[in-house]
């Protein structure tokens, strides 16, 4: 029967009142609020109730007591009365009460209707389904529908093996639930007076639900909500977790302590005779806001939309995960051992379980690291061990062994990520790919707060990419690999794309330390910074912007160092004349650092010296820089050089810049820029992509990655793309230097070529110049490059970045 | 045998590490007819050394630590470096890059290295090969089997009748450069809820410095699915803590810098007398048959009376504890080891020239009074911005093209003759502040100088960060000119390219 609402004949309000300060914030009476809530919390009613509790043994929780010693002897715990200073946070006691309160074992009340039908699992009653149910097969399928989909998920165990036993027999019957997935959640749970408005983590594996909106004075129908999960552990069992009685008016909670924060919740609905309503299945409750998978929600549902968004996105993971006959896409998970330290959340044991239990993976390490000196350490052993070892899984987990070939994919995740709920049902991933693999899109999140940060979609389209990425330091950016050797083969622009986040990055988002904020990767260490090789010196040429003669020198120096030759051609432009002697000095200058080169000077600004550069330059390689530059790492040219030259088709290639600003008594360091990306579409006219230059440092903190366009402050590039950007700004008739948006304009134009543009954080430096206005750019006449009908070229190709918050 | 500890400065002697690993092992030391010394390297002077055969350098990272310990190898004694943490081994992190230079620069002197796990000195084996390594395990304050015998019963007692878990969790909760203590406990601390599977209710203390209670820390430990207590750290309250505990928990995350930490904490909990739950990396496998790695396991065990640590096992934890903890047997084992080491030969040093040191963006004030107390030039560059007495300070003119060195008594009189002559005094505003000296030279005279016009633009972080390298080229060019040969080392606290790189402060 439900629970008695009445009050204990003890209650003593003012005392309750006086203990539970929280009493007095809203409008309810004393009375009231131990009804509604009180209860449920465990709290007592009056003094002497909780006197007596304390006096127990058996008390639900006491204040912890501060701990003392006796001077020079021995270690005195103290009674609660003798506490002298109070713990920094005491036991939440409520929460210990609540918990003892709400795991009920099992029904407590006997099954009285012969015609009502109990469903068991395992023993365990988790319904019991009336006669007028059964005979309407409309309902009977809305009924059990959520079981459906449980069977469905855990079919590969034989997992819930379910069974139905009338009312008036003693044997229980198989369940046979057939049919497709229908939606995860009754329509009682979903709307209504007793459906789950919220639901949320409240501690790592402590799910809060909370029903009624409280915008209606009407009382709930008389119901009971009793919730089970299956433990990642032991997944053929069900296990109560929890049990609310909703009956009243207002918000009800129910923590549900969940055994295992990812397996499945089934929660069933019954009225005043104990016979279900309805049943909902939370089929991934990580997903709810405060759990591993809610920033995934998060970045694919727009916010606002609550349980609403969680059941539509549930049912469609469902249908796609657990709804087809064909082999999901995921074939084998790998997790990247470098920087990894095992606490992170893929290392779980939960995790395992359950990514065994519903999924049939079973992660194993990619440990082959970057650096072939690195030092072999007991911890990396130990972990490469751990993910090998079947002693410590549960014995169906030791039967799902790692898949090293065969069809499918293999996501290899950074140890800092754990894989997203779309990657792992998705059967739409790409089967084509090249030996390197292809980066894919990710989220970033807090790992703190568990919300979403940045959605970072990575273009499939680069092949090479995943090479490209730094050799230390956790990995950039999940990536797909083909287990079927034989079927590899290169995808090339547009053959790919994934229609999902393939993993969560969980990070911190504090400062960067501010060491690391200028160099990402250690100046003491390898010169070599990225996976791929880095090639021979090659002849350059300089295109050099002039703004101060002893910024220029200064520069000069810094870039000798890194390209370690004296014969290089250098271009200098300036944007206004300054003089005959100013022309001279410049020129000294220049000769002084580069006595073997050619030497040109030139007025223009800096979209003309693109255009000046393509008729001048006689190098494959031309680097384009300010003389407000700043190359604090010697790696910076190395570094470009190597990214230029990964692939044919990388026309241009640049790191992020930081620029220093004043605060409070000294400065900060800030990024200035890491590439041009696609921000949004404007309507102002007609529809148009808008380009910006978002902090991208906590999305891409050390990678390499595609953008729209590199910023011209300082850029290597290659000639060929310059001649073939500006004979298409000559057939336009647009040359660069016509143009506010010359660095876009250009990026646009190796687009449309098919090239890329790649910048990286792995190495930064510095700018001098003085900050720009926020850029918002889009041709708002159309003139030629940003029209609608070319987002298909350019979208692909680029990395999209979107903040979620 | 004569063993001198060398810590930063008088305070450090009362620091948990000093109490742990040097107070613990004085008296055995002694019993055995050694003697055995803490100095703060800053009370050291060039001209009273104290006699000592062995010298153990301690948590010493600075640049009088590299003077010391090569003026020390000069005079033909044994000299060490006890190595706490590993901050050497990891090649790509730049936070690090002052200490691995500190580690580079000191090991020419080191006749033998210190640790206090197999795993440090696994890894130190690897950054030095042919350094002698041995490992001291930090001994145990006591153990008292009745005492342990006590808290083991009464908390059993009391756990089986109540069903209420008492855990507990102390220590140092963060590190500024490493995500361990309260994140690992946060990680890992899931294992705890595995009580209510056996039917107890867990409850958990922790104990920690105030220093790790952020913000971001509190929200992780709000998170924990069982119930938490939270105090403040001390000696005392850790005591009380460990008592009353069924067992304490040990999570220890995998990264190279905890896995070389020492048993310290479950030596502590085992011989204060809780039980021991680790998670993690296996740590703690030296003592396994008394560590738990399963909740359940252990409350098994519980019901059955058959804790791993109970009265009857004590004799055998004793023994372990004596092979691997015990103060008298590890001073044995060290002055084994020091005996079986030959002292390099006396020699002089620097041979020829002077030593000193270049102070860097981040030096201090302490280094540069240590550095003349040992009788050797402490020299300024333009990444050091402290105005302090330094024997050499030079200055480049703006132009570039002359350079004014200002000198003390003892960096003039370094100088060669030709040089010294040309020297010049500096007239003196207080008559009490020490003599100075200038000296000018042109371009022309150092032809090693690095182009460098450093004073003609503005000192921003950035352009300090690139110009670093160049700016003590200068410094070094400029020394060799002055003393023809001179062993300088370079004094950074933190790495050069971390925080305001001499900027307005």
């Amino acid at each position: 029967m439900l629970g008695d609402k009445t009050l204990p004949s003890d209650f003593d309000p003012e005392w309750y009142r006086k203990t539970y300060p929280d009493v007095g914030i809203g409008s309810l009476s004393p009375q009231e609020h131990f009804r509604r809530f009180g209860a449920l919390m465990g709290r007592f009613p009056s003094a002497e109730r909780m006197m007596q509790a304390l006096q127990s043994e058996s008390a639900p929780q006491q204040p912890a007591p501060a701990f003392s010693q006796q001077p020079g002897g021995a270690i005195d715990i103290p009674e609660v009365a003798a506490i002298l200073d109070g713990p920094i946070i005491p036991p939440p006691s409520d929460i210990a009460k609540l918990s003892s309160k709400f795991l009920v074992s099992a029904r407590e009340t006997i099954l009285l209707t012969p015609s009502a039908t109990a469903v068991l699992c395992k023993g365990q009653e988790i319904a019991r389904i009336s006669s007028q149910h059964m005979a309407n097969p409309d309902e009977w399928a809305a009924v059990t529908a959520p079981l459906r989909a449980l069977s469905n998920m855990l079919e590969a165990h034989n997992a819930v093996a379910l069974h139905m036993r009338a009312g008036n027999s003693s044997s229980a019957q198989p369940l046979e639930l057939t049919g497709d997935v229908g939606s995860c959640v009754h329509p009682a749970l979903q709307d209504g007076p007793l459906a789950v408005c919220d639901a949320w983590f409240v501690a790592d594996s402590t799910l809060r639900l909370m029903f009624g909106t409280g915008e209606t004075d009407e009382d709930r129908p008389p119901a009971v909500m009793r919730a089970w999960q299956c433990s990642s552990e032991k997944p053929l069992r069900m296990k109560a977790v929890g049990a609310v009685d909703l009956a009243g008016q207002g918000p009800a909670l129910c923590d549900l302590e969940l055994l295992d924060p990812f397996m499945p919740v089934l929660l069933e609905l019954c009225d005043q005779n104990d016979l279900t309503v309805g049943m909902a299945l939370l089929p991934f409750p990580s997903l709810l806001r405060g759990g591993l998978h809610g920033p995934e929600l998060m970045a694919a549902l727009p916010a606002g939309r609550g349980m609403t968004a969680f059941w539509q996105f549930s049912d469609q993971l469902l249908r796609e995960g657990f709804g087809q006959d064909r082999p999901r896409s995921i074939g084998a998970l790998e997790v990247d051992l470098e920087t990894a330290t095992g606490a992170e959340a893929i290392f779980g044991a939960d995790m395992q379980h359950w990514l065994a239990a519903v999924f049939g993976l079973r992660l194993s390490a990619r440990d082959t690291p970057a650096d072939p000196d690195a030092l072999q350490t007991p911890g990396r052993t130990y972990l490469r061990d751990m993910l090998a070892s079947d002693a410590v899984l549960p014995a169906y987990v030791r039967s799902v062994t790692p898949k090293t070939d065969g069809p499918g994919t293999t996501l290899v995740l950074p140890a800092d990520s754990i894989p997203t709920l779309g990657a792992l049902v998705s059967h739409r991933l790409p089967a084509a790919l090249p030996k390197t693999g292809l980066t894919g899109p990710f989220i970033v999140a807090d790992i703190i707060g568990r919300r979403g940060r940045w959605s970072v979609s990575l273009p499939m389209t680069a092949g090479f990419l995943a090479e490209l990425q730094p050799r230390k330091g956790v990995l950039a950016c999940p990536i797909l690999q083909t287990r079927d050797t034989k079927a590899s083969g290169a995808a090339g622009r547009g053959d790919t794309s994934v229609p999902a986040h393939l993993s969560i990055a969980l990070r911190s988002f504090g400062p960067e330390h501010e060491a690391e904020q200028l160099m990402p990767i250690s100046p003491d260490g390898d010169i070599r910074l990225l996976r791929a090789a880095t090639p021979d010196p090659a002849p350059l040429t300089l295109v050099l912007g002039v703004s101060d003669l002893d910024q220029t020198r200064r520069f000069l120096q810094a870039l000798k160092g890194q390209i370690g030759c004296d014969q290089v051609d250098v271009l200098a432009y300036a944007q206004k004349d300054r003089g005959r002697d100013w022309h001279e000095t410049l020129r000294d200058v220049l000769t002084g650092e580069f006595p073997e080169g050619r030497i040109a000077l030139e007025y223009a600004n800096r979209g003309h010296a693109l255009d000046l550069a393509a008729a001048w330059v006689q190098t494959d390689l031309v680097l384009l820089a300010d003389d407000a530059i700043l190359l604090p790492d010697q790696r910076t040219l190395s570094t470009l050089s190597t990214m230029l030259a990964a692939d044919p088709s990388v026309a241009s290639a640049s790191c992020a810049l930081m620029r220093e600003k004043p605060a409070r008594k000294g400065t900060i360091v800030e990024m200035a820029t890491a590439g041009v990306f696609p921000t949004h579409v404007s309507l102002m006219t007609a529809p148009q992509l808008v380009f910006g230059e978002p902090d991208c440092l906590a999305a891409l903190p050390m990678a390499v990655f595609p953008v729209v366009a590199n910023t011209l402050d300082l850029v290597l590039i290659r000639r060929s793309a310059l001649e073939d950007g500006t004979a298409r700004r000559k057939a336009d008739g647009i040359a660069y230097g016509r143009d506010g948006a010359a660095d876009i304009r250009f990026g646009l134009d190796v687009l449309a070529g098919g090239g890329q543009n790649l910048c990286t954080t792995a190495v930064r430096c510095g700018t001098l110049a003085p900050p720009r206005p926020v850029r918002d750019e889009m041709d708002s006449i159309a003139l030629s490059f940003m029209r609608p009908r070319r987002w298909d070229d350019i979208l692909p190709s680029v990395t999209l970045l979107r903040e979620l918050v | 045998m004569k063993i001198t500890v060398i810590i930063p400065n008088q305070a450090w002697a009362n620091t948990a590490g000093v109490r742990i690993r040097y107070n613990r092992i004085a008296a055995p030391l002694e019993a055995a007819g050694h003697s055995f010394d803490l100095v703060p390297i800053d009370s050291l002077r060039a001209a009273s050394l104290p006699k000592s055969d062995v010298w153990i350098i301690s948590k010493c990272h600075d640049a009088r630590a590299l003077l010391l310990a090569q003026v020390l190898k000069s005079r033909g004694v044994l000299v060490g470096v006890d190595f706490f943490d590993d901050y050497y081994s990891q090649k790509n992190n730049s936070r690090f890059v002052h200490l691995r230079s500190w580690f580079r620069s000191i090991l020419p002197s080191l006749d033998f290295g210190l640790c206090s796990t197999p795993n440090m000195q696994a890894t130190l084996k690897q950054l030095a090969p042919a350094l002698p390594c041995h490992v001291m395990n930090d001994p145990f304050a006591q153990f008292d089997p009745e005492v342990i015998a006590g808290h083991v019963e009464r908390n059993a007692l009391r756990t089986r009748e109540t069903k209420i878990v008492d855990i507990g969790w102390f220590g140092i909760g963060d590190n500024p450069h490493f995500t361990l203590g309260l994140h690992d406990l946060s990680a890992m601390g899931q294992i705890l809820t595995r009580c209510r599977q056996a039917g107890y209710t867990p409850r958990l203390s922790v104990l920690t410095n105030q220093r790790a209670l952020t913000v971001e820390r509190l929200e992780l430990l709000s998170r924990l699915s069982v119930p938490m207590a939270l105090e403040e750290w001390s000696e005392e309250r850790e005591s009380a803590l460990i008592a009353q505990s069924l067992f304490c928990f040990l999570p220890v995350n995998a990264q190279h810098f905890s896995v070389v930490k020492s048993l310290n904490r479950a030596v502590t909990t085992l011989s204060s007398g809780a039980q021991v739950l680790s998670a993690g990396f296996p740590l703690y496998a030296p003592l396994k048959d008394y560590v738990y790695r399963n909740p359940i396991s252990l409350l098994r065990d519980l019901e059955k009376d058959k804790l791993k640590m109970r009265r009857e096992t004590l004799a055998a934890l004793g023994k372990l504890m004596q092979s691997s903890a015990d103060p008298k047997r590890e001073v044995e084992k060290a002055v084994s080891f020091f005996k079986k080491l030959k002292p390099r030969k006396a020699t002089k040093w620097p041979a020829r020239g002077v030593a000193g040191v270049i102070h860097g963006v981040r030096s201090s004030g302490d280094v540069h009074k240590g550095v003349q107390r040992l009788g050797h030039l402490s020299v300024s560059s333009p990444a050091s911005k402290a105005k302090l007495n330094y024997d050499v300070d030079p200055r480049m003119s703006k132009d570039g093209q002359t350079l004014d060195i200002h000198l003390s008594a003892r960096g003039r009189d370094a100088l060669p003759e030709d040089l010294k002559t040309r020297t010049q005094e500096v007239a003196k505003q207080d008559p009490k502040a020490p003599q100075r000296f200038s000296l000018r030279l042109t371009r022309k005279e150092i032809p090693a100088l690095p182009r460098l016009s450093a004073e003609t633009l503005p000192g921003s972080r950035l352009q300090r960060l690139e110009f670093y390298d160049r700016e003590m080229d200068m410094v070094q060019a400029v020394l060799s000119r002055l003393y023809t040969e001179s062993a300088m080392v370079r004094s950074e606290m933190a790495s050069p390219y971390w925080s305001d790189l001499g900027v307005a402060q």
